[in-house]
C-alpha cells in the first residue's frame, strides 16, 4: 500500500483566527516576503513574536510524505486425527509500514527571515507491530451428563516498534536546527486458558485466566495474573417459561473479572536510564562543547493497573423478539492507577512522572433496547436505543492522607505557559474542573478579575487563585444512543444520532480573549474572540467558570435515504442508489464550535466536516 | 498411523515450547535508541562521569537535552519559562525596584505586585528547578563516590578528576540549596543517601540547612581546583569562598545571627585570588565576556550549541522593545518585555552614561512613570544585555545570544567586603572596604570624579551602590531582604503591593510559599507563616 501526503500547516487555522482582518492579504510593501502582508519592524525586520500571514503559512511550506505500508496475516488450522475435537491454531500477523517526508519552508517565509532564511527538513519513520497467537481448543459433548465442555489454552505474543530520524536544516543547508533519531519498541506476552461449561443449555459458566507480562515493567512486577469467572442462567429454558408466549428469550447473567492496564507513554519506565543531550544543548567547559548525559527518571516499582468488575444483567426478548434488550448493572474499582503526579520534590529526576496511585470506581446502569414495531414484506420499521448511565469517583490519590491535599492538577490549557483548570480530588469525578467562581454584576455581565471568596478567608485573590472550587465533570452523565430504520416498499431510509447529557465543556478558545491580547506591544494588532464583547475582561480570566459550559447535546450522526431498484437488466445486477448525510445537526447550548470534546477542554477552532454523499450500490 | 501423528504433535508441540520461551525473555529488552543507555553502562570511564557533570551545568541553563525546547527535564509548565535563570530572575528582579515585564501570562505579575500564592505556576517552577538540580546532582554524588569509581576500572588519574566533578556537583548542589534557604526557607531536604524513589523527605529548618550549606561548603572549597585553574564555566575554590561569604553575609536573615566576621574571612580569599576587576564594565555583559578576567562562576550560553529561551536569550530578547533597534543588541527582534522603575533610575544622579557609564539606559519614546505595567513604553527600558561582541560584531546566532550570565563576579566581592566592615566583621578595615568601592567606580566614570570620601561610605549607599553595579543580576531580591526593605512599607517602589505610586506589603513576603503541588505530595512538609 503506497499514500502520498501533503499536510498543510495547521498554524494557518490559528493564524486565520487571530489575524488582524482589517489587513489585506496581499501587499506590495512586503514583496521580500513573497508578497504576503507581513507585520514589520521600523527597519523593515518582521516582528518576531506575531501572527504570521495565514495564507503565506499555506503557500510558502511545502510538507509532503510517501508512505508504504504492508499488511499481513497468516492463520492456520490444525485438526488432530487422532482427537479431532482438539484443535490447535497459530495466527501471526505484521503491519510494517515505512515513512519519507520532505518538510521545506521557502526562503521568503517571514517567520524565518531574521532567523538562517527558510528551513529544509526530511523525517522518516519506520513502524512495525508483529502478532503471534498460538492457542488450542477443544470441544466435547458429554451426553451423559447434558453437559457441554470448550476449553481454550493460549499464548499471545506482540512486538510494538517505532525508529525514526528527523534532520532540519535552513534552507540553503547551512545551519543544522534539528537532528534528532529515536528507536523504542516493546512486547506484551500473555497466556491465557478460559473454560465454558454448559449443563442442559440452561446453565453456563465460563471461568478464564490471563497471566500478562508486559516489558514496560522490571521483572518483579512484570507479570499480572487476571481472572474472570461469569455465570449465566438461561431462564427461558426452564421449564416454567418454555412455553411462555411472552418470553422469546431471557438469560440472567453474573459476572467478575480483572483487567490490566499497563498504557504508560514511555517504553522503559521502570528502567533506569540516561541520554545523551542534542548537539545544540551542549555545555562548555573552556573551549570545548561536551555533549550532556541526562539520568531519566524512573520509577521501578511500576506495576499493572487493575479493574476489577462486578456484573449483573438480563437479557430479554418479548413478542417473538419484537421487543429486545439488556438491562446491566456494574460496579467497577480500579486501583494501583496509572496516574502522573507530581513526586514529593527531589525524589526523582523530574517533577512529574507516571506511577501506580490511588483508586477511583465507576458505576452505572446500561440499558439497551431495540424494538420491531412494523415488520411487513412491504413496510418494516425498527427502532433502538442504548444508554449508560455512568458514576466516577475518585477514592484514593495519594500515598499517605494528607487532610492539607487538595489533589493533582491536571487538564493543561492553551494561554498562559502553565495553567490547569482542572484537579483530580478525593470525592470528586476524575478531571473534575476547578475553578473560580465568576461575580456577575446586576445585568449578568461578568466583572472582571472578581471571584466568590469561597474559602471564607475575607480575601478575593486576583485570578481567584486561592479561592478555586470544584465544578462539573468533562464525562457525561448520561450517554444514549438512537437509531432508527423504515423500508418502505423500494425506499429505505435510516438515522442514528446520539444524546449526552451533563458534559462540562471549558471554553479555551473564548477565555484566552481579553484586551490585552488586542495589541502586540512589538507593533502588531490581533484579532479577539468573540466573547470579549460581553466579558470585556482587561486580562485573560483562564480561571472563571464563566468559561465552563453545559456541552449537552443530542447529534444526528448519520442519515440515508436510498432507493433499490432491485435486478435490472433482467439479469442478476441488483442495483441501489442513495444519499447520506453525516454530522446533519446537534443542538446544543454550547457556544463554541462543538462540544463534544473528549478532556473538556476545547481549543478546537476547525469545524467539525457535515459531508453528504450521493452513491450506487451495484450487485452482481 | 498413529505414531505418525504422535511425531508431528510433538515436533509442533516443541516449536511451540521454543518459540513461547524465547518469546517471554523479549520481555528483558532494554532500550534499542542510539542515545539512551543504561545506568549498568553509562560509566564506563572518566569522560562519561565528565558528560553527567556537564549536565548538572546544563541544569542552570538549558531547559532540557534539545536546544533551544523538545526534551524538557521538567513538565508542567512552558519549557521556555522552565529554565532555571530565566525563573531565578523573576523571583530575584521581577519582585524588586530594578524590574517589571509587560507580559501577563498567568501570575507572572504577582511578582512585582507582591500577590503571590502557592499556586502560582512560576514559583512552582522555580522549586521544582531547585529540585530538579538538587535531584541531578544527587544522582552525579551517588555514582562518583571513589568506591564506585575504582569498582569501574577508572585508572588513578582518571579517578583524580572524577574526584574534582564529585567536589564540583557538590557545590552546584550547595548552591541550589542556597536558593532553596533564601527563597523558600524551611524545605525538605534530599542527599546522595536517598535513593530514586517514591519517599517522603524530611523537612529541614532554615537554621539546619544554612548549617548544612555551610559545611558542605567548607568541605568542597578544599577539594575544588585552585581559584583560576579550572576550565572556564566550572568552578573553582573561589566560587565556593564567594558561597560561603554570601551565606555569612546574609546570616542574619537566615539564622538571626551575624557572620560578618566569617564572611570577611572567605572574601578576603576570593579578591586575593587571580581574578582581576574588567577595565570595562560593559564588557561583562556581552557576547564575548567569556575572556573577562572578572568573572568567577559563568553560567555559559552559546548561539549554536547551547540554546534555550531562558538565561540571557531572555535577558537580552525581553529587553528590547518600543524604538530600541534589534540590531544593536545582535538579535533579529525583541520580546518587548523587561523594563525598570522609576525608583531604580533615581539610584543614578545622571542616567545618560555620560559619568556614570552603569546608567545605560533606553529613554527615547518611553515614559519615566509606569501607569500601564504592561505597555513597553511605560518605564525606561534598560540596554545593559546584548549578543554583540566588545568589537561590534553580532553573535553567533540572531535569537540565542552567546552572551553568558556572571553569576559570580570579583566587583560584588569587593561590595561584599564593605558591606561587612560596615556591618562590624572583623579582618577588614574601612581604608580598604572605600578603596573596593571606589576602583569600581573609578571604572564606571572612567576616572576618579565618582569616587567617594569614607564618610559617604554607609550601608544605605553600599545597598545602592550594589544596585548600580548588579541591577539586574539576580541580586536585588536578597539584597532589600538583608537591609529590611523588600515587604513592608520600609521603602516601596512604583507597582509593589500592586498600585502605581506603591503600596506596603505584609511581611511574610519576604519568603516564598512552598508550591502547593509539594504541599499535597509531601505531607511532611509545613507551609511558611502567612501562606
Amino acid at each position: 500500500m503506497n499514500v502520498k501526503n501533503r499536510f498543510a500547516d495547521y498554524g494557518a487555522i490559528g493564524a486565520a483566527v487571530s489575524m488582524d482582518p482589517t489587513q489585506p492579504v496581499y501587499d506590495p510593501a512586503s514583496s521580500i516576503y513573497g508578497g504576503y502582508f507581513t507585520w514589520k519592524q521600523p527597519n523593515g525586520d518582521p516582528i518576531t513574536q506575531t501572527t504570521s500571514n495565514p495564507l503565506a503559512l499555506l503557500k510558502l511550506r511545502h510538507n509532503t510524505s510517501n508512505v508504504n505500508r504492508f499488511l499481513g496475516n497468516v492463520q492456520v488450522d490444525y485438526k488432530l486425527h487422532f482427537l479431532p475435537d482438539l484443535k490447535v491454531t497459530v495466527n501471526a500477523g505484521t503491519d510494517y509500514s515505512t515513512s519519507n517526508g520532505k518538510d521545506i519552508t521557502d526562503t521568503m517565509a517571514a517567520w524565518y527571515y531574521t532567523n538562517g532564511i527558510g528551513r529544509y527538513g526530511t523525517y522518516s519513520q519506520t513502524k512495525k507491530n508483529e502478532l503471534l497467537d498460538i492457542f488450542g481448543n477443544y470441544t466435547k459433548d458429554i451426553a451423559s451428563i447434558s453437559s457441554k465442555i470448550d476449553v481454550t489454552l493460549g499464548y499471545s505474543w506482540q512486538h510494538f516498534y517505532n525508529k525514526g530520524a528527523t534532520l532540519t536544516d535552513n534552507y540553503a543547508k547551512e545551519i543544522v536546527y534539528q537532528d534528532t533519531k529515536y528507536a523504542t519498541e516493546n512486547y506484551l506476552v500473555s497466556f491465557f486458558g478460559r473454560l465454558n461449561y454448559t449443563i442442559k443449555n440452561k446453565y453456563l459458566l465460563t471461568a478464564t485466566i490471563r497471566d500478562d507480562g508486559s516489558s514496560k515493567f522490571s521483572s518483579s512486577n512484570r507479570w499480572g495474573l487476571f481472572p474472570s469467572l461469569a455465570f449465566a442462567w438461561n431462564i427461558k429454558e426452564e421449564n416454567f417459561l418454555k412455553d411462555s408466549y411472552l418470553f422469546d428469550q431471557l438469560k440472567l447473567r453474573l459476572g467478575y473479572g480483572v483487567t490490566g492496564q499497563q498504557d504508560v507513554g514511555n517504553d522503559y519506565p521502570y528502567l533506569a536510564r540516561y541520554t545523551f543531550g542534542q548537539p545544540n544543548a551542549q555545555t562548555q567547559f573552556g573551549n570545548v562543547f561536551i555533549t550532556t548525559i541526562r539520568p531519566e527518571e524512573y520509577d521501578t516499582n511500576l506495576k499493572w493497573e487493575q479493574t476489577t468488575t462486578y456484573n449483573v444483567g438480563l437479557d430479554f426478548g418479548l413478542l417473538k423478539d419484537r421487543i429486545t434488550g439488556t438491562v446491566e448493572v456494574y460496579y467497577r474499582p480500579t486501583k494501583d492507577l496509572l496516574n502522573t503526579i507530581d513526586v514529593p520534590a527531589g525524589t526523582n529526576l523530574t517533577n512529574r512522572i507516571t506511577t501506580n496511585v490511588g483508586t477511583l470506581v465507576n458505576k452505572g446502569i446500561e440499558l439497551t433496547l431495540n424494538f420491531k414495531p412494523i415488520v411487513n414484506p412491504d413496510f418494516e420499521w425498527s427502532f433502538g436505543l442504548n444508554a449508560t448511565l455512568n458514576k466516577n469517583e475518585i477514592t484514593k490519590l495519594t500515598v499517605v492522607d494528607s487532610p492539607s491535599f487538595v489533589g493533582v492538577e491536571t487538564g493543561g490549557i492553551s494561554g498562559g505557559v502553565g495553567n490547569y483548570v482542572q484537579m483530580n480530588s478525593v470525592g470528586y469525578p476524575v478531571n473534575s474542573f476547578y475553578l473560580a467562581q465568576q461575580v456577575y454584576d446586576p445585568k449578568g455581565n461578568p466583572i472582571d478579575n472578581l471571584f466568590v471568596d469561597r474559602n471564607g478567608d475575607g480575601i478575593v485573590t486576583s485570578q481567584g487563585q486561592s479561592d478555586k472550587y470544584h465544578v462539573k465533570k468533562p464525562a457525561p452523565d448520561l450517554l444514549m444512543g438512537f437509531n432508527s430504520m423504515i423500508r418502505y416498499k423500494k425506499f429505505d431510509f435510516s438515522f442514528n444520532g446520539r444524546i449526552s447529557l451533563g458534559n462540562y465543556v471549558y471554553n479555551n478558545v473564548a477565555s484566552g480573549s481579553s484586551y490585552a491580547g488586542l495589541y502586540n506591544t512589538a507593533g502588531a494588532l490581533n484579532n479577539l474572540n468573540g466573547s470579549i464583547l460581553s466579558t470585556k475582561f482587561a486580562n485573560p480570566q483562564y480561571w472563571s467558570d464563566y468559561f465552563l459550559e453545559n456541552g449537552s447535546f443530542l447529534r444526528l450522526d448519520n442519515t440515508t435515504l436510498g432507493y433499490n431498484f432491485d435486478k435490472i437488466g433482467g439479469g442478476n445486477t441488483n442495483l441501489r442508489i442513495y444519499a447520506n448525510v453525516q454530522n446533519l445537526f446537534i443542538i446544543t447550548k454550547y457556544t463554541g464550535l462543538d462540544p463534544e470534546i473528549f478532556a473538556g477542554i476545547d481549543n478546537n477552532i476547525y469545524p467539525r466536516p457535515r459531508t453528504f454523499m450521493l452513491g450506487v450500490n451495484l450487485e452482481f | 498411523m498413529k505414531t505418525k501423528y504422535f511425531k508431528i504433535f510433538g515436533t509442533l508441540l516443541i516449536a511451540i515450547l521454543v518459540a513461547v520461551s524465547s518469546c517471554v525473555k523479549d520481555l528483558n529488552t532494554i532500550p534499542i535508541d542510539p542515545n539512551v543507555v543504561t545506568s549498568a553502562t553509562v560509566y564506563k570511564n572518566a569522560f562519561a562521569y565528565k558528560q553527567v557533570l556537564a549536565k548538572c551545568y546544563a541544569g542552570l541553563a538549558l531547559s532540557g537535552q534539545q536546544g533551544p525546547d523538545g526534551k524538557p527535564d521538567i513538565s508542567g509548565i512552558d519549557e521556555g519559562f522552565s529554565q532555571y535563570l530565566r525563573e531565578y530572575w523573576y523571583a530575584q528582579e521581577l519582585t524588586t525596584d530594578e524590574a517589571v515585564i509587560a507580559w501577563n501570562d498567568g501570575t507572572l505579575k504577582d511578582f512585582h505586585y507582591q500577590t503571590w500564592t502557592s499556586a502560582g505556576e512560576f514559583i512552582r517552577a522555580m522549586y521544582n528547578r531547585i529540585y530538579y538540580q538538587i535531584s541531578l546532582c544527587n544522582e552525579f554524588i551517588r555514582e562518583a563516590q571513589p568506591g564506585k569509581v575504582s569498582g569501574r576500572g577508572i585508572t588513578a588519574t582518571s579517578a583524580d578528576s572524577v574526584a574534582t566533578y564529585l567536589a564540583e556537583a557538590r557545590f552546584l548542589r550547595a548552591f541550589s540549596y542556597w536558593h532553596a534557604l533564601d527563597l523558600f526557607g524551611n524545605v525538605p531536604f534530599v542527599d546522595e543517601t536517598n535513593k530514586v524513589g517514591s519517599f517522603l523527605p524530611v523537612q529541614k529548618t532554615r537554621a539546619d540547612l544554612f548549617t548544612y550549606i555551610e559545611s558542605e561548603l567548607l568541605d568542597v572549597s578544599t577539594k575544588l581546583k585552585d581559584a583560576k585553574t579550572n576550565e572556564y564555566g566550572r568552578v573553582d575554590k573561589a566560587a565556593a569562598w564567594m558561597l560561603l561569604a554570601k551565606l555569612y553575609l546574609n546570616a542574619q536573615v537566615y539564622i538571626g545571627a551575624d557572620k560578618n566576621t566569617e564572611c570577611l574571612t572567605y572574601i578576603k580569599q576570593v579578591v586575593a585570588s587571580p581574578y582581576s576587576i574588567d577595565p570595562s564594565y560593559a564588557h561583562l555583559f556581552l557576547a564575548d565576556n567569556n575572556t573577562s578576567n572578572e568573572i568567577i562562576f559563568p553560567i555559559t550560553f552559546d548561539g549554536i550549541r547551547s540554546k534555550s529561551w531562558g538565561g540571557t536569550t531572555f535577558l537580552v530578547n525581553a529587553q528590547v522593545g518600543g524604538s530600541m533597534v534589534p540590531a544593536n543588541f545582535g538579535i533579529a527582534g525583541g520580546w518587548s518585555g523587561t523594563r525598570t522603575t522609576s525608583a531604580f533610575v533615581s539610584k543614578f544622579s545622571d542616567i545618560t552614561g555620560a559619568t556614570d557609564k552603569r546608567a545605560m539606559f533606553y529613554t527615547n519614546g518611553q515614559n519615566l512613570a509606569i501607569t500601564d505595567m504592561f505597555n513597553f513604553t511605560n518605564g525606561y527600558a534598560l540596554t545593559k544585555w546584548k549578543n554583540v561582541t566588545s568589537g561590534g560584531v553580532a553573535g553567533s546566532d540572531p535569537t540565542f545570544p552567546d552572551t553568558d550570565f556572571p553569576v559570580f563576579r570579583l566587583a560584588d566581592a569587593y561590595l561584599i567586603y564593605a558591606e561587612a566592615v560596615l556591618r562590624g566583621g572583623t579582618g577588614g578595615d574601612a581604608t580598604t572596604a572605600l578603596g573596593y568601592v571606589n576602583a569600581l567606580r573609578a571604572r564606571a566614570y572612567g576616572n576618579a570624579s565618582g569616587n567617594i570620601a569614607s564618610g559617604t561610605l554607609t550601608l544605605d549607599f553600599i545597598l545602592d551602590e550594589r544596585s548600580r553595579e548588579l541591577y539586574g543580576e539576580t541580586q536585588r531580591r536578597t539584597d532589600l531582604i538583608r537591609f529590611g526593605k523588600f515587604s513592608t512599607s520600609t521603602y516601596v517602589w512604583p507597582w509593589k503591593g500592586g498600585l502605581a505610586a506603591g503600596a506596603s506589603t505584609d511581611g511574610h513576603f519576604d519568603l516564598f510559599p512552598i508550591p502547593s503541588t509539594d504541599i499535597g505530595a509531601n505531607p511532611n512538609l509545613l507551609q511558611n507563616p502567612g501562606y
